[in-house]
């Protein structure tokens, strides 16, 4: 009966993601017949713009659904997001700082790469005598996001004006610059296939890291492995596509509800769910006022929202 | 066959196969602290605690896993579970290297569930139960742990009468019939005094007494550990304490 479920399951949410891909890549300014794709005439549209997008696209919900899978088991709190240990907040300081010295392009994704993965380590720094308590994680993140954030609003106030639209651009949540997602795409293969081997251990987990050692989990390496992983995946998603909100809360809540708790299933429904919303989400964001382009990250709350309060009501 | 030993103290003890411990005294006078460094999960601020004359602390966290079953005061329920999936994580100690479950540890978990009398809500979410079918589900998995030495928080908090005495009697049987120990906090001493064969009684001025039932359950102790006068209304030592 668990076999059926999960079978079906699965069947339905890679079939949905594949709809997402393929309508992704066959809508923009110009609309190209699916069977058409790869032909010729739209070789370089489809190549050089729709291809990278729409995986960047995918690549970037799947990793946000996962961090925020991983993040709530770590916090052991269902209302906890991927940002919620101010990763992005570090990703957007040192990206803005970058546009502040007008780079562009790989610098910008480099600068937010190298802020997340300091943050990362600031925060293991400063929580290291507590043992890296999850209680010590948490504020150590909230202190520092409240941090970033102040300096994110400095830097705002003082850049020139032709700067500023490009920086509330992507602190939005923003796809306009995508290239092919080679690197995010190995860590998120790479780092489901390590969430699923841990996933039985994920279970116990969320009973609480007492009750997980007693059944002899060693809670202090999985706390470990749950924070480096959902903030590696939060760190690559913040660098390809800016601060994105709503997928990493609501789409584990959605997986949770289709496939229950076991992480085995819920982790890999979870990465589906989440690359599928920001893909269409991305579609609309692109094509609703074409040639003008919508924040993903306005358009994802746009939806996140009502969608997170059905959520609200439907779980007693 | 298991022994755990303890040697700390001025508490010294041995819980052998069949043993059914009691741990009586009043409120925060350290009961589950002293089941959970039993367990392993509370440090040891002097002496140690020995499993089959290895000490717990040089053991994998697994193998303690595999022999010392730990039953908590209270439930901790962060995300949403369904009954048997709760059940059937609890055999985490007995999976292989590659962590898959098979048919044979499914079988165990539905035997706990009937044994507890769970088995109309194996599908029901844990947080939709009263508050004493949460306890029988947290005793069900525990017994799908299948561990040789049962330590046991306050086992009959949530349940009525009827639970209680079921819930005591089978883990009664089973520590004569599969040869397991069993240790446990309880705060009804008329309970204890009809299911444990020895008893530590915890005074809160940190004195601590031990031995066979019949000897440490008198009314004068007793009144001593509770301060509050305690009579014995029945001559024999198993007593029904008003």
């Amino acid at each position: 009966m668990m076999r059926t479920s999960f079978f079906v399951l699965m069947t339905m949410t890679i079939s949905l993601a594949c709809f997402s891909i393929l309508f992704s890549l066959s809508k923009g300014s110009i609309s190209i017949p699916i069977d058409q794709l790869l032909l010729g005439d739209f070789n370089t549209i489809f190549f050089k713009l729709r291809l990278p997008r729409t995986l960047t696209a995918f690549v970037c919900g799947s990793l946000l659904a996962l961090a925020g899978s991983l993040m709530q088991l770590l916090l052991q709190n269902p209302l906890a997001d991927p940002y919620a240990l101010g990763i992005s907040g570090g990703a957007a300081l040192a990206t803005l700082i970058m546009m502040l010295f007008g780079m562009t392009d790989h610098w910008l994704m480099g600068g937010a790469w190298i802020g997340s993965l300091l943050t990362i380590a600031l925060i293991l720094f400063i929580t290291r005598k507590q043992g890296m308590h999850t209680h010590s994680l948490l504020l150590a993140g909230i202190a520092l996001a409240c941090g970033f954030s102040a300096c994110i609003s400095f830097i705002l106030l003082i850049s020139p004006a032709s700067t500023l639209h490009s920086m509330l651009f992507w602190l939005s949540g923003d796809l306009n610059n995508a290239h092919m997602p080679s690197l995010a795409l190995i860590i998120l293969c790479l780092g489901l296939i390590i969430c699923l081997w841990l996933a039985p251990g994920f279970n116990l987990f969320g009973r609480g890291e007492q009750e997980a050692r007693a059944l002899g989990l060693a809670s202090e390496k999985y706390r470990l492995a749950l924070y480096l992983l959902s903030s590696l995946f939060t760190a690559t998603a913040v660098t390809l596509a800016g601060c994105i909100g709503f997928i990493g809360l609501i789409i584990p809540h959605t997986a949770r509800l289709l496939s229950g708790y076991d992480h085995r299933i819920m982790l890999p429904v979870s990465a589906l769910l989440g690359g599928t919303l920001l893909t269409i989400a991305d579609t609309f964001a692109r094509t609703l006022f074409a040639p003008q382009q919508i924040p993903v990250g306005i358009l994802m709350a746009m939806i996140g929202v009502p969608l997170f309060v059905c959520l609200l009501q439907r779980v007693r | 066959m298991t022994r755990l030993h303890f040697n700390s103290s001025p508490l010294n003890f041995t819980i052998k196969p069949g043993d059914v411990w009691g741990i009586l005294g009043p409120n925060g006078c350290g009961k589950t602290t002293l089941l959970k460094t039993l367990a392993g999960l509370s440090s040891i601020q002097s002496g140690d605690v020995f499993l089959n004359d290895q000490s717990l602390s040089s053991l994998p966290l697994k193998k303690i896993a595999q022999t010392i079953g730990f039953l908590f005061q209270e439930m901790q329920l962060n995300f949403p579970q369904t009954v048997e999936a709760y059940c059937l994580a609890a055999r985490y100690p007995h999976l292989s290297y590659f962590k898959k479950m098979k048919i044979e540890d499914e079988q165990i978990m539905r035997q706990a569930l009937e044994e507890m009398d769970l088995t109309s809500k194996a599908k029901r979410l844990i947080r939709h139960l009263s508050g004493g079918e949460r306890r029988r589900v947290a005793i069900a998995a525990l017994l799908t742990q299948a561990p040789t030495i049962y330590l046991l928080d306050e086992p009959t908090n949530h349940l009525d009468i009827h639970h209680q005495i079921q819930v005591l009697t089978y883990l009664q049987k089973l520590a004569q019939s599969k040869q397991i120990s069993i240790m446990m906090a309880l705060h009804d001493i008329n309970l204890a005094a009809r299911f444990c064969d020895h008893i530590v009684l915890l005074y809160p001025n940190g004195q601590r007494l031990q031995g066979e039932s019949k000897h440490i359950l008198t009314a004068e102790h007793l009144t001593q550990l509770y301060q509050h006068p305690i009579v014995s209304t029945c001559s024999s030592w198993q007593p029904l304490i008003t």
